[in-house]
C-alpha cells in the first residue's frame, strides 16, 4: 500500500517537473533541434531557399572543400580560436588572482572587468572601430605622438586585421571567465596554502602547485566554453571588417551567412554549417577525452 | 487550491496578450478605414452604400520597395493615392522596409521571401534581378506586355536589351543611374583651381585632386572621395569597352585595362594620398556623401542619387556651393562616357489570374510618368524622362547647381555590373581582391591574376547550377 502511494506521488512530481520543463523543451525543439535536423537534410540538396528541393548527394560537401574561400574561412577560424582562447584564459586567470586579493574598491574593479561582457557587441564594435581608425583614432594618434611615424591601419591592414579582431574579442569576453575563475579560487581551502607556507613554499610555488591544480576543473570548463565560442565568431567580424580586407578575416560563420543570405545557396550553406558542427563536436570530444590527463577532481 | 492559482494566472496573462494583439489589429483596421472614408458619419454611410453596390472585393497588392521607402514615406503615400485613384479596384498594401544599408534591406527581402511571406511586387538591383528570375521568384511579363501593347523598349533600348533573360523580361527597370563628379566650388576657389570641364580626362582628375588636397587632422581637405565599390576603378576599364565577363562567358579581367584602372585607384589613394584610402573608408563606414556634405572633400565620384543625399544630409542649409561635371574619361575614349546600373521591380512568380493582372497595372505605373516625377524629385533617375519629369528634377535642386542637364544629354552608358547570373559573386570577388591591392595586402598584378582565376570558378559554378 505504502509503496504504491509513494509512486503516485512520484508520478505527480515527475509530471510537475516535466510541466516546468515543457516551455524550455518546446523552445529547444522548435528553435534548435528541428532546425538543426533540417539543416542536416538540406545540406544534401541544392535548395535555394524557395522552390523545389532537389537532393544532390554529397556534391555540396565536395564543392566546399574545393572552394578556396571555404578553406580560407576555415583557416581564419582556427587562427582566431588559437589566437584567442589561450591568451584570453591566461589573462582571465591573472586578473582573477589579482581580484582575489584584499584591495580597496575591489567590487568596483570586479564590476569594471565584467562590463564589456554585458555590453552589446554591436555597440562595442563601433567604438573599437573609432578607436582604431588609422588617421583620426586615438590609438594611432597616441602612437604617432610617441614617435611611431607609420602605425598600422589595424582593421584595414591584411596582416593586422585578425590580431586586432582577436584582441578586441578577448577584451569583450574575458570578464565572464574572470568571474568563473574567481568562483573557483574561492573554493580552494585556505589550509592548503597554510600547509604550503609551513613547508616553505614561495608565492610562485604556491601558485604552481596549489592554485593551478585546484583550478583544473574550472580551466577545463573555460577551455570548452571559450573554444566553442571562438568557432562561432561572427558579430564583431561582420560589423568591423565584413570579412575583409580581402578575405583576411572571413570566418566560417561569416561564410555561411554570405552563401545563404547573399547568394541564396541554402543547401551549400547548410553543408558548411554541418562541417562547423562536426569540427566543434570533434574538438570538444577530444577535450573530454584528454581531461583525464590533466584535470583533478 | 494554491497550486491552481499559478496556471490560471498564466492562462489569463496569455489570453490578455492574445486579445491585446487582436485588439491592436482591429484598431488599426478601423483607423485606416476611417482615414479612407473621412470622419463624418454621413460619409461613412455613403461609402457603406457604395460597398453594397460593388460586391467585388478590392484586389490587394502587397509590395516591398526599398528603393522608394529609403527616400521618404511621403512619396509612397502619394504614389498609393495616385495609383488607387486611377485603379479603384486595386489596393496597395505596403510592407514596411528596414532603415539601414542597401545590403540590410536586401537581406530582409530575402528572409521574407524564403519565409513564404506574401509579397506580390518587390524591387531588386541588377544582380538580384537575375537571381530572382532564375529562381522563379520573378515571372516573365512579355505576354502581359503584348496583350496591352506595352513596349519595353521605351524604357531605354540598351538597358532592355541587357535585361532580357532567355529573351524574356522579368521586371521593369524603373530606375537607372548616371555617374558623374560632384565638386565643391568653395574648395576649388580656396585652392585657386579652375572648375573642371565636361570633357576632362582621368589624368586631369588626378592632377586636380592633388592640387585640392591639404591639411592634417581635423583640418584635412581631401581632393576627392568615392564609394568603396569595385566599379569605382573597374568603371574606367569599362569606359574603354572592357567587360567583366566576355561574350564567350569567360572572365575578362585579364584585359590590361582592368589592371591599369586598379593601378590608377591605387596611385590616387596610396601614392598621391589625395583621397581617403580604402582601409579608412571601410573602417569609418563613413558615407561618401556625408564626407562631401561636411564640406571637406573637393570632389566626389558617384551617381545622381547623391543630389538627394546631400540635400537630406544638410537639410537645405548649404554651407558651400557645389555643381556637377561629366565623368572624366580615359585618353582616346569618347568624352562623357559614363556608367550606371538599373533597378528593377517585378512580380512574384506565383501570382496568377486577377492578382497578376492587378500587379501588372502597378508595374506599368512604375514605368510611367507619375512615378518618374516622384523619383526625379528625390534625385533618382527614372526609366522614363519626359520634359515634365525633368522639370521636377530641376525644381528639386539648389539654384547653384547649373550643369545637372548633362544627365539628359545623349551619352554612352556602360553597365556598372555584369548582366550575369553570378553578378553578386563576381562583385564579391572583385571587391575582395581589389581591397587586398588597395590596402597593400597584395600587388595589383597579383590581385588581378587572382581575380581572373576566382571569377572563372564562380562563373562556371553559377552556370552549372
Amino acid at each position: 500500500m505504502k509503496s504504491k502511494k509513494r509512486s503516485k506521488l512520484e508520478k505527480k512530481e515527475i509530471l510537475t517537473a516535466y510541466l516546468f520543463l515543457l516551455p524550455n523543451i518546446i523552445g529547444f525543439l522548435l528553435f534548435s533541434f528541428f532546425p538543426v535536423v533540417a539543416a542536416f537534410i538540406i545540406s544534401f540538396t541544392s535548395w535555394r531557399g524557395v522552390g523545389e528541393i532537389k537532393f544532390n548527394g554529397f556534391s555540396n560537401y565536395i564543392e566546399l572543400f574545393s572552394h578556396d574561400t571555404f578553406r580560407i574561412a576555415l583557416g581564419n577560424t582556427f587562427y582566431f580560436s588559437i589566437g584567442q582562447v589561450p591568451l584570453m584564459l591566461a589573462i582571465s586567470l591573472l586578473i582573477a588572482i589579482l581580484l582575489n586579493q584584499k584591495i580597496k574598491g575591489l567590487k568596483i574593479y570586479r564590476a569594471l572587468y565584467f562590463m564589456p561582457y554585458v555590453s552589446s557587441m554591436v555597440a562595442v564594435s563601433f567604438i573599437w572601430m573609432a578607436l582604431l581608425h588609422p588617421t583620426y583614432g586615438p590609438i594611432n594618434l597616441f602612437l604617432k605622438s610617441i614617435g611611431f611615424t607609420n602605425p598600422p591601419s589595424w582593421l584595414g591592414d591584411v596582416k593586422w586585421a585578425m590580431p586586432t579582431v582577436i584582441i578586441m574579442s578577448i577584451w569583450k569576453s574575458f570578464g565572464y571567465f574572470v568571474v568563473v575563475y574567481l568562483a573557483g579560487l574561492q573554493t580552494i581551502p585556505s589550509h592548503l596554502y597554510e600547509a604550503a607556507t609551513l613547508d616553505g613554499a614561495n608565492a610562485w610555488q604556491k601558485f604552481r602547485n596549489v592554485t593551478l591544480p585546484m583550478l583544473t576543473p574550472i580551466t577545463f570548463l573555460n577551455v570548452i566554453m571559450a573554444t566553442i565560442g571562438s568557432f562561432k565568431v561572427f558579430d564583431q567580424v561582420y560589423i568591423m571588417t565584413e570579412g575583409g580586407p580581402g578575405r583576411a578575416t572571413t570566418t566560417i560563420v561569416q561564410y555561411i551567412y554570405q552563401t545563404a543570405f547573399q547568394q541564396f545557396r541554402m543547401g551549400y550553406a547548410s553543408a558548411s554549417a554541418v562541417i562547423l558542427f562536426l569540427i566543434i563536436f570533434i574538438i570538444t570530444l577530444f577535450q573530454y577525452r584528454g581531461q583525464k590527463k590533466w584535470v583533478n577532481y | 487550491m494554491k497550486n491552481f492559482k499559478k496556471p490560471v494566472a498564466l492562462i489569463l496573462v496569455f489570453l490578455m496578450m492574445i486579445s491585446g494583439v487582436l485588439a491592436g489589429c482591429t484598431k488599426k483596421d478601423v483607423k485606416s478605414e476611417q482615414k479612407d472614408i473621412g470622419s463624418t458619419e454621413q460619409k461613412k454611410d455613403d461609402v457603406a452604400d457604395k460597398k453594397v453596390e460593388t460586391p467585388k472585393e478590392k484586389t490587394k497588392i502587397n509590395y516591398y520597395c526599398y528603393s522608394l521607402t529609403s527616400k521618404n514615406e511621403e512619396s509612397l503615400s502619394e504614389l498609393k493615392s495616385k495609383f488607387e485613384a486611377e485603379h479603384p479596384n486595386i489596393e496597395i498594401v505596403e510592407k514596411p522596409a528596414l532603415q539601414g544599408t542597401n545590403q540590410e534591406r536586401a537581406d530582409k527581402l530575402t528572409v521574407m521571401l524564403m519565409g513564404g511571406e506574401d509579397i506580390d511586387l518587390f524591387d531588386a538591383n541588377q544582380a538580384e534581378y537575375f537571381k530572382f528570375a532564375k529562381m522563379g521568384l520573378y515571372q516573365p511579363l512579355d505576354d502581359l506586355a503584348k496583350k496591352d501593347g506595352f513596349d519595353f523598349d521605351t524604357l531605354g533600348k540598351d538597358t532592355i536589351h541587357m535585361s532580357r533573360i532567355d529573351n524574356q523580361m522579368y521586371g521593369i527597370p524603373f530606375i537607372t543611374s548616371y555617374w558623374m563628379v560632384f565638386y565643391n566650388k568653395n574648395i576649388f576657389d580656396a585652392a585657386g583651381v579652375p572648375y573642371p570641364k565636361d570633357d576632362w580626362t582621368w589624368d586631369e582628375f588626378r592632377e586636380t585632386a592633388k592640387k585640392l588636397t591639404k591639411g592634417e587632422g581635423s583640418d584635412k581637405v581631401w581632393g576627392f572621395t568615392m564609394p568603396t565599390w569595385p566599379v569605382t576603378w573597374a568603371g574606367i576599364a569599362m569606359q574603354q569597352g572592357a567587360e567583366y565577363v566576355k561574350k564567350d562567358g569567360t572572365p575578362g579581367v585579364d584585359n590590361p585595362a582592368f589592371k591599369d584602372a586598379l593601378q590608377f585607384k591605387y596611385d590616387l589613394t596610396m601614392v598621391d594620398k589625395s583621397g581617403p584610402t580604402m582601409a579608412e573608408n571601410k573602417l569609418t563606414k563613413a558615407h561618401y556623401a556625408k564626407e562631401f556634405s561636411a564640406g571637406n572633400v573637393g570632389m566626389i565620384v558617384s551617381g545622381n542619387w547623391v543630389f538627394g543625399l546631400i540635400d537630406s544630409n544638410l537639410n537645405g542649409n548649404y554651407t558651400f556651393e557645389y555643381d556637377v561635371v561629366k565623368m572624366p574619361h580615359p585618353e582616346g575614349v569618347e568624352p562623357g562616357t559614363t556608367w550606371g546600373a538599373a533597378r528593377y521591380i517585378g512580380m512574384n512568380g506565383n501570382l496568377k489570374g486577377e492578382k497578376r493582372e492587378a500587379a501588372w497595372e502597378l508595374l506599368k505605373f512604375f514605368a510611367g510618368e507619375e512615378v518618374g516625377k516622384l523619383l526625379m524629385r528625390k534625385g533618382d533617375f527614372p526609366a522614363i524622362t519626359t520634359p515634365e519629369t525633368q522639370q521636377e528634377f530641376y525644381k528639386s535642386l539648389p539654384s547653384f547647381v547649373k550643369n545637372a542637364g548633362i544627365m539628359f544629354e545623349d551619352h554612352k552608358h556602360v553597365a556598372e555590373k555584369p548582366f550575369h547570373e553570378a553578378a553578386s559573386e563576381i562583385d564579391g570577388v572583385m571587391a575582395e581582391e581589389s581591397d587586398m591591392a588597395l590596402t597593400d595586402g597584395k600587388s595589383v598584378d597579383q590581385a588581378i591574376a587572382d581575380m581572373q582565376k576566382r571569377l572563372k570558378v564562380e562563373i562556371e559554378k553559377a552556370t552549372k547550377n
